[in-house]
């Protein structure tokens, strides 16, 4: 892996380039490694969860009812 | 821990944005992004960074505080350890966060950048709010000097990698960049002074501060 080394910096402009590219970009970054790896995170606890019954979630249990 | 100072430019005057380690109860309210509508990118990094923040908690595997940080490398010096640093500022209370940065500390000292998200339309005084992304990449690199950290890194994506080359000044950045210790160094101080010199000139007490131990950790060089 070789790193590029920095250009000379400018000060101000510097500064202003990157307020500027951030008043008209949104900053939203994610490496992709770590993206994937979050995700997979996310799934692992889904399967995790129980899942609930629906009679234990507030909802009535229906009941065969005898016909006469 | 004093937080680490930066400005940004809200309603054509320069504002200080604190950078602190998030809390459990932080991370909390970072996940809550996602209820953020319309969906965005930034909401869903910051719910799965929350995520990836509580998973590795749960193996005590991450740091709330600098001082954590140093106390768990003291411990293991090859210890991989996560954190999650959030933006917030006294002058825009209505956004609890501005943004974050999900950053780890690798097994060889070495500083890694997996998520950075600023909160979308973040506004002042109905102005956009700019310069919280570039502001926290330079205190990370501050903080990474301040550690003695040799090198800070991260993937870039096609719609990252021009963030990365205006801030970090590497041309061009392709899906990796890397900084070495005397570039962060150079960078962080320019940021600084910069900062300084704009504040400066708009008339107003300078009161950026460099971090803590950066400067104690500088003196000693």
């Amino acid at each position: 892996m070789k790193a590029v080394a920095p250009k000379k910096l400018n000060g101000e402009d510097w500064l202003e380039e990157c307020f500027e590219y951030e008043r008209t970009h949104e900053i939203a970054f994610a490496s992709p490694r770590a993206l994937l790896e979050a995700r997979m995170i996310a799934e692992m606890d889904k399967a995790r969860r129980p899942h609930r019954r629906a009679q234990l979630n507030g909802v009535a249990h229906r009941r065969k009812t005898a016909v006469a | 821990m004093k937080p680490i100072i930066f400005h940004v430019e809200a309603a054509g005057e320069f504002r200080p944005v604190e950078l602190t380690f998030a809390s459990e109860s932080e991370v909390r309210r970072v996940r809550a992004w996602r209820k953020m509508t319309p969906a965005t990118e930034a909401g869903e990094f910051a719910a799965l960074a929350a995520k990836r923040w509580f998973y590795y908690t749960r193996e005590g595997a991450t740091v709330a505080s600098l001082g954590e940080l140093r106390a768990a490398v003291a411990r293991n010096e090859r210890a991989e350890l996560a954190f999650l640093m959030v933006a917030s500022a006294e002058w825009a209370r209505r956004y609890k966060f501005l943004a974050l940065a999900y950053c780890r500390r690798t097994w060889c000292h070495h500083l890694v950048l997996d998520f950075l998200a600023v909160r979308p339309g973040l506004s002042f005084a109905n102005q956009p709010i700019s310069g919280v992304g570039s502001g926290i990449l330079a205190s990370l690199m501050d903080l990474a000097d301040s550690l003695g950290m040799e090198t800070m890194w991260g993937e870039a994506t096609a719609s990252s990698a021009s963030f990365y080359e205006k801030v970090l000044q590497i041309r061009p950045v392709k899906d990796l960049f890397i900084v070495h210790r005397e570039a962060m160094h150079e960078m962080s101080q320019t940021y600084l002074a910069n900062q300084k010199h704009r504040l400066a000139m708009a008339g107003k007490t300078p009161h950026i501060q460099q971090h803590e131990s950066s400067r104690s950790k500088k003196a000693e060089r």
